[in-house]
């Protein structure tokens, strides 16, 4: 599962690039944030991204052995007479929107009569009243607000899918819509 | 190549005094001229969230460094390409950034050669010299290649 882009670029480590090819290196989920983060790489070519990768474990910790790695291409790319940078990372929000019910709050003076009591010039108790102002936070009403839920459950048990589905949407606004294919 | 690491005496948050001392709270946070981050943070390599960040951000982060050099700058030069393009130009270039390899698994060092001079390989400067890394002027390192102050040197000759 991969994508191809449709478009020529210029790359400084893999010279004209005709048809480049995008591949999804990492997935990661941030489950308390709510958010899938995408690692791709572009290469020149299938081939030349079937060589950036392992077969076994064990080859990982030979560098000798890494025949062909020549690394993706270089983050500086030229397209259309431009210079950009292509995405490396891309954070795709996991969330459905909804709408809720918010309490709306306003401070407000509140006067309050306190009884209390004192004694009279005979020593006597008595009962006498004062004022007292004071804030108060008081709910005034309710308003309906569009909010994000956080919701895993938008990959819809295929994140692979729903990762490259994202990542085409990004990268068509890059290079066109239309100009990516899945391979 | 280095895990680079917040310890404990690289964040100063005050002193919070002894039991008879005065304002011991308010001297647990001294103020943001207490509290401050290597430069290692300004250039970075690493996956940056959405809004604004915060110390937890960092919590549970892997960071390396990486020290590209070339042999003689004068006959070729050395950059990273992969997870962003850095170019050293006529020194070495690494010291500022921290690669974070809880998200790239790897980064493609490239070789620039110089004409008429052509380069021979990548080769172990520290921890352990001399260790010959690839023949290829672009290859990718990963995270598992070293355990400490990791230099690495483009030959050209």
């Amino acid at each position: 599962m991969a994508l191809q882009i449709n478009q020529e670029i210029e790359t400084l480590n893999k010279g004209i690039v005709p048809t480049p090819y995008l591949r999804i290196e990492s997935y990661r989920i941030d489950k308390p944030l709510g958010y899938m983060i995408v690692q791709v790489a572009l290469f020149s070519s299938k081939a030349d991204a079937d060589t950036n990768k392992f077969v076994y474990s064990e080859d990982i910790t030979e560098p000798l052995g890494r025949t062909g790695q020549t690394g993706p291409i270089a983050v500086s790319i030229g397209y259309n007479d431009e210079s950009i940078n292509y995405p490396v990372l891309l954070e795709f929000p996991l969330i459905v929107t909804e709408e809720v019910s918010e309490d709306i709050y306003e401070t407000q003076e509140i006067t309050n009569t306190i009884t209390y009591n004192d004694f009279d010039e005979n020593g006597d108790i008595v009962e006498k009243t004062r004022e007292e102002t004071t804030t108060q936070r008081v709910k005034t009403g309710t308003r309906t607000v569009t909010k994000s839920r956080i919701d895993l459950s938008v990959i819809d048990g295929d994140p692979y899918g729903w990762a490259y589905t994202k990542t085409k949407i990004a990268y068509e606004q890059i290079f066109g819509e239309g100009n990516l294919t899945d391979c | 190549m280095s895990s680079v690491q917040i310890g404990s005496s690289n964040i100063n948050m005050g002193n919070q005094g002894g039991l008879a001392g005065t304002g011991q709270l308010s001297n647990l946070w001294g103020g943001t001229s207490n509290v401050s981050l290597n430069n290692i943070w300004t250039a970075k390599v690493y996956a940056r969230k959405s809004g604004q960040s915060n110390f937890g951000y960092f919590s549970n982060k892997k960071f390396r460094c990486i020290r590209l050099t070339s042999n003689d700058y004068g006959k070729g030069t050395v950059s990273f390409t992969y997870p962003a393009t850095v170019n050293g130009g006529s020194s070495s270039v690494g010291d500022d950034y921290a690669w974070d390899y809880s998200v790239y698994s790897y980064v493609t060092v490239t070789a620039n050669q110089t004409y008429p001079y052509v380069f021979q390989y990548w080769v172990t400067i520290s921890p352990s010299a001399g260790t010959i890394l690839s023949y290829s002027s672009s290859v990718q390192l990963y995270q598992n290649d070293w355990a400490s102050n990791y230099i690495v040197q483009a030959y050209f000759s």
